[in-house]
């Protein structure tokens, strides 16, 4: 599934470090799910939306391979 | 969302029995993965003292205290147990599922392992000792945990 984290993260310049201490997961979980490695759980998912102030569409592309 | 910490901590604080502690990892994942390392190692010395000692012919004899050697290691090893429930019910999604399909690798293979020697017996091979299928589990839990953390990093 594709999704926009790693461009969204860009714009808020923030680190992957930083994104993973604001939702509570470790710096692997960001980096996997922004290179499209791993499909995070709805909480998660509703959670990387809701620190961008987005909808889940708006993030993740359930069309999108990856 | 209940926040964790995913700071980084210098290697020289750790302790000896932080294996597995990467810095990727959370505090809490970190805290939960040295104790179950904790446990592990005390279970792996109880169970090569009680060996020792079950071996001797003294010790051998006295039934009462030949049992209570037997039964020590079987405690630590069930705080180990809990201790990775623990760290699994707590850990960061994506650790979890490493660690579960890592967990699945070990079991299935040594279901296989068992099931296959004890064919294997039959057909003209060696008795096996107990503790080579649960080394065999754990040295192939331990490649799934290996190739689960390259694969997603």
């Amino acid at each position: 599934m594709k999704n926009r984290l790693r461009v969204l993260r860009a714009e808020h310049a923030w680190s992957q470090a930083e994104v993973a201490k604001r939702l509570g997961v470790s710096r692997q979980t960001v980096n996997a799910v922004e290179n499209g490695k791993y499909d995070p759980s709805l909480p998660l998912a509703f959670g990387i939306a809701r620190l961008f102030g987005l909808t889940i569409e708006e993030v993740f592309d359930p069309d999108g391979g990856g | 969302m209940h926040a964790k910490q995913t700071e980084t901590e210098p290697e020289s604080s750790r302790p000896w029995f932080s294996w597995g502690c990467h810095g990727s990892l959370s505090e809490r994942d970190r805290r939960n993965l040295r104790r179950y390392n904790a446990w592990v190692v005390a279970f792996a010395l109880a169970f090569v003292t009680a060996v020792a000692l079950l071996t001797k012919p003294s010790l051998g004899e006295a039934a009462a205290g030949a049992w209570i050697v037997a039964l020590v290691p079987d405690v630590l090893g069930v705080m180990a147990v809990r201790a990775y429930v623990r760290f699994l019910r707590e850990a960061d999604e994506l650790v979890r599922k490493i660690h579960l399909e890592a967990t699945a690798l070990g079991f299935g293979t040594g279901v296989v392992f068992i099931l296959g020697y004890s064919l294997a017996e039959l057909a003209g091979a060696p008795a096996l000792d107990m503790p080579i299928p649960a080394a065999v589990m754990l040295a192939m839990a331990g490649i799934g945990q290996w190739l689960g953390m390259r694969r997603y990093r």
